[in-house]
Order: C-alpha cells, then structure tokens, then sequence
C-alpha cells in the first residue's frame, strides 16, 4: 500500500455556496428580492412579517418560507396575509439550501417580488449557510440584551441589516439602542440599523420602504 | 388570542396556501457540526473515486474563530458518521488559525482580536477576513492501491 497526500483548499460548505448562488441568481433574473431572517427564538420575526404584509396589502407579490423545528405555527399566523410555505426541518437547527429550493418549488406562484426566508429561531448555526439571500436581516429585541451583537460575532458580521424589535417595551427594559448599535457595528462596519416594533407599529412604514430600496439598488428594478 | 386571531383571518383569506411538512433529510445527530461533517465526508468520497483509491487515512481541516464550529463537536460527529460514509478507517486533524484580515487601504494583514473588525491603524472603516472564517478541507491522504507509477 502507498499512501497519496491531495491537495484540496477547498470549503467545506463550496459545494451548498454554489447552490445557493445558483437559486440567487435566478430569483435576481425574475425579479425576486430574497431575504433571508435570522434572530433568536422569540424576537419578532413572525410578527414584523405580519405587521409588513398587512402595511402592504396587494402592493407587492410577497411569500414565505418559514422554518420551524416542529410545528407550523408561524405559518399559521401568516397565511392570511402572504403565500407561506412551512418547512420543518425535524429538529435540525438552522435552514439550508436543498431545503430552501425544494420548499421555493412548491409555493404556489413563484413569480414574486420578494421572497422572505424566516430562518429556525437561533444565532448561531444559521450563521454559516447561505440560503441564496441577497439580504441577510438580523433581528434582535430589546428584551434580549444590547450586549448581545459580540456574542454572537459570527451572524452580526454576515448580516447586512439589523433590526432592533419591540421598541414597545424599551422603557421597561435596560437595553441601549445605541450600544446594540455600536457593538454590532464593531463586527460589521457596514451594517444599516432599524428600529420597530410590530406591536405599535412604529417603524414598520420604515422596514417597508427599506425593503423597497434594497430591492431597487439589489435588483435594479422599480416594479 | 394569537390562535383565535390566525384562525379567524385563515377562514377570511382562503386563497393563501399553507402547506404543511417539508422535511429535510436530517438524521442524528442533528447538530450544526453534523452537517459540516455530512458535506466534508461526500467530499472527500467524490476524491476517493476520482483518484481510485481504496481508502482515506488522514483529512486534514482548518477551522478559525469565525467558522462556526466547534472542533470537539466536529471531531464527535466525524466518528459517528465516518463509517457511514465509508471513511472508518479516516482520522481527522482540525487545525485552529487565527482570525486574519486585510486592510484594504494600507494592505496591512493583521490579527483580529475580540472581533473588532477595523484596521489597527484607523484607516479603514472595514476590512477583509483572510482566514479563520470558513471551514477548509486542506489536503487528504489517500491509500492507494499497489501498482506502477503509484509510488510517492
């Protein structure tokens, strides 16, 4: 027997990259803005997706795809406003590209204008896989600590967007807006801020219009 | 309350579709680093077949502060799924690397230390991770079958 050593320098994840590319550039090629939404369990997610759909009504073509461990609750709070589409991954702790796509192929009309992906509640694992997003959102509420962005380095570096949630209950909690802000931005220098709450709905028209506009500058469309 | 509203809308909006169940292939154990593990070992089986070798020895990987791994996690879910994947006579070495960025003002490579991803010398507002990001797969030794031109 011999032994031959390989050379490889190659990721791990290469392969699932390509696929995710594959799936982003064809929803670039139809119009479709992909979002992919990333936050602990419980920090609003589903609730600012409802708030945004009821803000937009008829607006936009809009699904989701919503993972979720082992029910299909948050697909039951969407289905009356958007296409949703529930992915349970069995217990697994984040999404990933084969799912994403198969569950894409199912949705009823696929000729979107933006396509939410509402990852497995969890800041750590969904950090490492590209769904095929052109827009990493990560949210963050303010009952969960301003101390948390350095925590959690890896998903606060690979998200564009942060979103602070329930701003509501800001007065009952010690959180600073500002230092979430400021320790988020240490990871990622470049990250844009919003602010919401999808219970008062303020800052929802923001997230809105927001959307918008990546839409526009990702995209390059207006309609 | 949340029920009974989602109940309500459900039946006023009939014409969105909710489908139930997509499952991933997900077997245990169900963790981040089983996965990673999943895709390196089909790696590793696709150059197995292409250089025709009889089996893997050694696969070496390179881990850093940013790969979202955990080494021991990793070296846990390798030994459960390695026989599965036909690799149980494989080891795994997992080689830490520091967290490495380029300044894309001054050129400087340096360090990151406590995440702050900002040239140590001001210039730049952001930098560019060089290594301690991904999870490699850097080299793997093959046992090769005996034959002519197959010594090293």
């Amino acid at each position: 027997m011999t032994t031959r050593i390989i050379t490889v320098e190659r990721d791990v994840l290469a392969d699932a990259s390509a696929s995710a590319e594959e799936f982003r550039q064809a929803r670039t090629a139809a119009g479709t803005l992909v979002v992919n939404l990333v936050s602990s369990p419980g920090s609003g997610k589903t609730s600012l997706l409802a708030a945004m759909a009821q803000r937009w009504g008829d607006r936009w073509k809009v699904a989701v795809l919503t993972g979720d461990l082992a029910t299909d609750r948050d697909a039951r709070r969407l289905a009356p406003y958007v296409d949703v589409l529930q992915m349970t991954t069995g217990g697994a702790c984040h999404l990933e590209i084969p799912l994403v796509a198969k569950a894409f192929a199912r949705l009823p009309r696929r000729d979107l204008d933006f396509l939410f992906i509402e990852n497995v509640g969890n800041l750590v694992c969904p950090a490492s896989h590209d769904v095929g997003e052109h827009l990493r959102v990560v949210m963050l509420s303010v009952t969960e600590g301003d101390d948390k962005p350095g925590k959690y380095p890896k998903m606060f570096r690979r998200s564009r967007t942060l979103v602070l949630s329930k701003l509501d209950l800001l007065p009952y909690v010690p959180f600073s807006l500002e230092a979430a802000a400021e320790d988020a931005r240490l990871v990622q220098p470049e990250l844009d801020v919003l602010q919401v709450s999808a219970q008062s709905g303020v800052g929802v028209d923001a997230w809105c219009e927001y959307l918008e506009r990546q839409r526009r500058q990702v995209l390059g469309r207006d309609a | 309350m949340r029920r009974r509203d989602s109940s309500d809308r459900s039946r006023r909006r009939a014409r969105r579709i909710v489908s139930s169940l997509v499952s991933s292939q997900v077997s245990l154990p169900s963790m981040h680093e089983a996965s990673l593990v999943r895709s390196l070992l089909s790696q590793v089986g696709e150059l197995v077949r292409e250089h025709q070798a009889e089996g893997v020895e050694r696969i070496e990987l390179e881990v850093g502060p940013l790969s979202g791994v955990e080494p021991d996690l990793l070296q846990s879910a390798f030994n459960q799924l390695r026989d599965e994947f036909q690799c149980g006579a494989a080891s795994l070495d997992v080689r830490l690397v520091p967290l490495t960025a380029e300044c894309p003002a001054c050129g400087d490579r340096f360090e990151l230390v406590e995440f702050v991803f900002r040239c140590p010398r001001g210039c730049a507002s952001n930098v560019r991770v060089v290594q301690g990001e991904g999870c490699v797969l850097k080299r793997i030794a093959l046992r090769m079958p005996e034959g002519p031109g197959e010594s090293l």
